[in-house]
């Protein structure tokens, strides 16, 4: 395998931020173990966001850890460094060892979100490596995707040979295994692949026959199963440039629009000695000086208190700052939200009323909103940053306008308390998006021109409000990211066209460019309304490749709830028999009703 | 006060110097020594460094001072190595009463350029031994600047191999990257910005120069 590093040295001096490309990061683990399996792990974004991804790092850790098996990085080159691999002929290569991603047995993409797709042909292309999976043969390294994406692979599933489906701590190094004797005992592609077939959680497109469901691996025991305590430490500053730990998986909140909450069932925790351990050697092994505490909703962790008191010892010992970046307004409570500077919290209502937080089940009042503010307020806090949706199933205009009700009852509990200091409300509103595996995924995505119509009306709302400022997600890119979630395998050949039109870095918005999706669309035959659609209760849905473990009765029967504005207990309160239990037992009920 | 001496080279070399002082406090983290933090609002890890280096420069005599105390300090030295990524390792450790401030006191470098073909070393350090202006262009705030820099070369030396430029650091200062851009346009050499080795660094005192090692050995 030839090494590329001496292509590489010369541009360095000619591209931004050069140690993206260099690698050498501490904890850096052995990258010259004798006869390994050589796998690559690829990012299709920057080196900034792809090492801030914790899954990728738990990967990383758990095949290098492996005795006979390497596992590199790639992350998209910035164009910058684009120009120069074409001007200089060069394929694209790992970061660790400069190996050519042709060149590696299997390479693997991490798919994170959708406005990546159009990146992972970029990187191929730029690897010299064919889009189509039907189009590569046996001298090619074998194409994996994961990651949360895989939810609905469809949209790309002709451009790899596997998806994985599901958690990966366990599934890709088995998946691994399998590739590497099937390559020692000299078997086809095929014959490799066919094996593969047989693993939990694997869907192989190629040889997938109509009907078969791709049950989604799981992580059964959350407490053993590996974590990242030996991460790399990034020489350059990275977007989540701290330790993470996670305290456990799943999701009990049952927010409708959710997708990681019903796709990550069940609740899996992790004991408090278990991440106070984890913790520790985490700080000690990578000279991190900010801990964030991750999980889909911090605040709810059944231990948060007792573990929030023993970190905070910790932290103080190893002088490091903690940050809880997820926390329901329920599960607010001013000692847990120990940021020492007071500057800024964050919350997401989602809606702007109450009836329609009762649609999206955010089981919050408004009361509770105020009153956990109050708190806040009183504590020291001055900014507030607040997340909401628009284009929400059964909305309103004036749950519209109820935002920023909302915004200035908000101000008014602030000046009631505080006199003297300035107050900061950002509000944000994206666009919502139907997500598959939740109760609405079968709900449409609105229109652009209602989109920019609930945007300006927002805009009108917030007029003249002081202290308060609002920002929206564009609706071109909501649009496009719509299609992409809720698509099927037509748009293989649209990501295709797109990106030969010039598509890429899509998630950038210095980048993304509407008309060429439109054009590429619009040359294969569609338009955006043939993806964003509504479907019917028992339409077979693009996704339905895929069993996420939760029946999609129960997601049905939250949909109508939802159509009624009715709400769902948090699992946490009991057990709401979504079918996950069936598979898995969540670690705070074990599945009792 | 613990003063290391350390070096900066591939891959550590492409690391910006903003990127450099939030590395070093990791490393120094994961030493288990934890020095003084200032005692302000937003407490900071107390390091102090020589002055910045260009990215893609390589370096052989960078400093840091850590405001700690009662630590061996080869014991120190021995777990930095240990703690670093690839591309630093100190090579000398200094114990000082106080604060250096390296970052103010030094006033000149030494930086290797290679230079492939003798008779070029000649004719550039004859250069340097009869002009005294020289004017270089760079690029600064997306902006093409010139400025005229033979002051800030303090000596031309040659030496096998190549060419050492003795250049103004600190306050104020000449960066060897765009000296290097200067004679490659003017000079038509071949050497790259990640050639040039920066191999001392010196303090102003008593009219001259003194090594920051010797200076450091004093204590």
């Amino acid at each position: 395998m030839k090494n590329y590093e001496k292509e590489l040295l010369p541009l360095l001096g000619e591209v931004e931020k050069p140690a993206r490309y260099t690698g050498g990061e501490f904890n850096t683990p052995d990258m010259n173990k004798p006869d390994a399996f050589n796998f690559c792990i690829c990012f299709p974004d920057v080196y900034e966001i792809g090492m801030s991804n914790l899954g990728i790092s738990i990967l990383y850790q758990i095949l290098n850890s492996m005795p006979d098996m390497v596992c590199e990085r790639c992350f998209a080159p910035w164009t910058d460094m684009e120009r120069k691999l074409r001007e200089n002929n060069l394929p694209l290569f790992s970061v660790e060892r400069k190996i050519a991603l042709k060149d590696f047995d299997a390479v693997g993409f991490s798919v994170q979100y959708e406005m990546l797709y159009s990146n992972i042909l970029y990187m191929l292309d730029l690897a010299k490596i064919p889009f189509y999976a039907k189009d590569r043969g046996e001298e090619y390294p074998i194409l994996i995707a994961g990651g949360p994406c895989t939810v609905n692979p469809e949209p790309f599933k002709k451009f790899f040979d596997i998806v994985e489906v599901g958690e990966g701590e366990y599934m890709l190094p088995e998946l691994l295994e399998e590739i590497k004797r099937g390559k020692e005992r000299g078997l086809s592609k095929t014959e490799i692949l066919e094996n593969c077939k047989k693993i939990e959680g694997i869907y192989v497109p190629s040889l997938h026959v109509k009907g078969e469901k791709v049950k989604k691996a799981m992580v059964r025991d959350f407490e053993n199963a590996p974590d990242a305590t030996r991460p790399l430490v990034p020489n350059i500053e990275i977007v989540h440039d701290r330790a993470c730990l996670e305290l456990y998986l799943g999701c009990g909140s049952g927010c409708r629009f959710c997708q990681a909450g019903f796709y990550n069932r069940g609740i899996r925790e992790r004991s408090v000695s278990k991440l106070l351990k984890t913790a520790t050697e985490t700080i000690e092994n990578t000279g991190f000086d900010e801990m964030s505490l991750s999980s889909l909703s911090t605040g709810d962790y059944s231990h948060i208190k007792e573990l929030v008191e023993k970190l905070k010892i910790v932290a103080d010992e190893k002088r490091i700052k903690l940050s809880l970046p997820s926390l329901r307004l329920s599960s607010f409570d001013g000692a847990l939200a120990m940021n020492s500077r007071k500057s800024s919290l964050t919350f997401a209502p989602e809606a702007g009323s109450e009836r329609l937080r009762d649609v999206i089940n955010k089981n919050v009042t408004e009361e509770e909103i105020l009153s956990a503010l109050k708190e806040a307020f009183a504590d020291g806090y001055t900014s507030v940053k607040l997340y909401f949706m628009l284009g929400l199933p059964t909305e309103t205009d004036d749950d519209i306008r109820g935002i920023g009700v909302l915004a200035e009852k908000i101000r008014r509990t602030y000046f009631e308390i505080a006199h003297n200091k300035k107050l900061n409300v950002s509000v944000s509103c994206s666009v919502f998006i139907p997500k598959p595996v939740t109760p609405f995924q079968w709900c449409a995505q609105i229109s652009m021109e209602e989109m920019e119509r609930k945007q300006q009306l927002l805009r009108d709302t917030f007029k003249g409000m002081k202290g308060v400022s609002l920002s929206w997600h564009d609706a071109t890119t909501s649009a496009v990211e719509g299609i992409f979630a809720r698509g099927d395998e037509r748009l293989n050949e649209v990501i295709e066209e797109a990106y030969l039109s010039g598509a890429k870095f899509d998630g950038w918005s210095e980048c993304f460019n509407f008309d060429v999706w439109i054009n590429a669309l619009k040359k294969k035959g569609y338009t955006i309304g043939d993806f964003n659609k509504e479907f019917k209760e028992n339409d077979e849905l693009p996704w339905d490749v895929i069993d996420p473990c939760v029946d999609k009765s129960y997601l049905w029967r939250e949909h109508e709830k939802g159509m009624r504005a009715e709400r769902t207990r948090n699992c946490r309160e009991g057990c709401n028999l979504c079918g996950i239990q069936k598979t898995t037992k969540c670690t705070i009920c074990g599945g009792r009703k | 006060m613990i003063t290391l001496k350390y070096e900066k080279k591939y891959p550590f070399v492409y690391v910006s110097h903003i990127d450099v002082l939030r590395g070093m406090v990791r490393i120094i983290r994961r030493t288990g020594f934890i020095p003084e933090f200032s005692k302000g609002f937003n407490p900071h890890m107390l390091l102090f460094f020589s002055p910045p280096l260009a990215v893609g420069v390589a370096s052989e005599c960078e400093y840091v001072t850590a405001d700690i105390s009662g630590v061996d300090e080869k014991e120190f030295l021995e777990a930095f190595n240990k703690s670093c990524p690839a591309g630093v390792r100190a090579t000398a450790s200094y114990v000082t009463e106080k604060n250096p401030n390296l970052a103010g006191n030094i006033a000149a470098s030494d930086y290797l350029f290679p230079v492939k073909d003798p008779a070029r070393t000649a004719e550039i350090v004859s250069f340097f031994e009869k002009c005294d202006k020289y004017t270089i262009e760079f690029t600064q705030k997306k902006e093409i600047v010139e400025k005229e820099v033979r002051g800030q070369i303090k000596a031309v030396k040659p030496v096998n191999g190549g060419i050492t430029f003795t250049l103004a650091t600190g306050n104020d200062n000449l960066r060897a990257d765009r000296l290097l851009a200067g004679l490659k346009k003017d000079f038509g050499i071949e050497t790259e910005t990640t050639d040039i080795l920066k191999i001392a660094q010196y303090v102003a005192e008593g009219g001259g120069y003194t090594n920051a090692d010797e200076y450091l050995k004093r204590g």
